[in-house]
């Protein structure tokens, strides 16, 4: 997982764990991925990841960044590096990935700027993007990765969220993992 | 330049001033050192408001389903 990919700086605290690095594909961007305490499930606790662009004019992180740099490969490395750290430190605890294009909001602004003939379309042809990219590696890795891992996903039905034992051929709105 | 109509329109008097042009400087730092500097400016907030909202809501209507995660 580590071999392509941009090294991290880890910055911990009680409720949460950042990781910072610099991607430098076409442009130097600084990127941060932050695993936040959000809640707790029978006896443990759930940290959310997140992960974005440093905007340094704003001084905050943008999730919602499409940066193009060249380098997605190396970037999503990277992300996926840090999950190891996360564990080194909360061991007995729960990580949770949803996508930020997945939330309601990124639907209705996407129809806003829509280009791509979707006005009338009920769906964005970018929504769900980033989960999908994590299912789509859980799913070709899950043989070697359930060695150490076990994973759960998540799927919404009306108002309710259903959360089940991973299945490769299923879809998810989310994926929780923790160490076996 | 709303501050500047308003002292017009206010009879008050005022100096406009003049900000000497400042020459960039260059620094030179580590990648670390870098990562260091914003890391320590971001310390006290919070990186993403918005996505652990999403995420607290979409765990309060988990259903019930005796899921053990063990």
């Amino acid at each position: 997982m580590s071999v392509n990919s941009y090294p991290t700086l880890e910055d911990k605290f009680e409720k949460n764990i950042r990781f910072f690095f610099i991607s430098t594909g076409k442009e130097v961007i600084i990127k941060a991925v932050d695993y936040t305490h959000v809640s707790d499930y029978n006896g443990k606790k759930i940290f959310n990841l997140a992960f974005g662009d440093y905007d340094d004019l704003a001084d905050k992180i943008n999730d919602a960044a499409h940066s193009n740099n060249g380098d997605v490969y190396k970037v999503f490395n990277t992300v996926l590096s840090t999950i190891p750290k996360f564990f080194a430190t909360f061991r007995n605890e729960i990580m949770m990935v949803q996508g930020s294009d997945s939330r309601q909001d990124f639907l209705e602004n996407c129809k806003i700027f829509c280009q791509k003939g979707c006005e009338n379309a009920a769906k964005c042809k970018n929504k769900d993007r980033r989960i999908n990219v994590y299912t789509r590696y859980v799913n070709a890795n899950y043989d070697k990765l359930t060695g150490e891992y076990v994973f759960y996903g998540g799927v919404k039905y009306g108002n309710m969220i259903n959360i089940e034992i991973y299945s490769p051929t299923k879809k998810y709105d989310s994926v929780f993992v923790f160490k076996k | 330049m709303i501050l500047y109509l308003y002292l017009k329109n206010n009879n008050h008097n005022f100096v406009i001033m003049k900000t000497k042009a400042k020459k960039e400087r260059q620094v030179k730092v580590s990648e670390s050192t870098l990562l260091s500097l914003v890391a320590n400016k971001l310390k006290d907030k919070v990186l993403f408001p918005e996505n652990i909202e999403s995420a607290k809501e979409y765990l309060t209507n988990i259903q019930d389903n005796n899921l053990k995660f063990s």
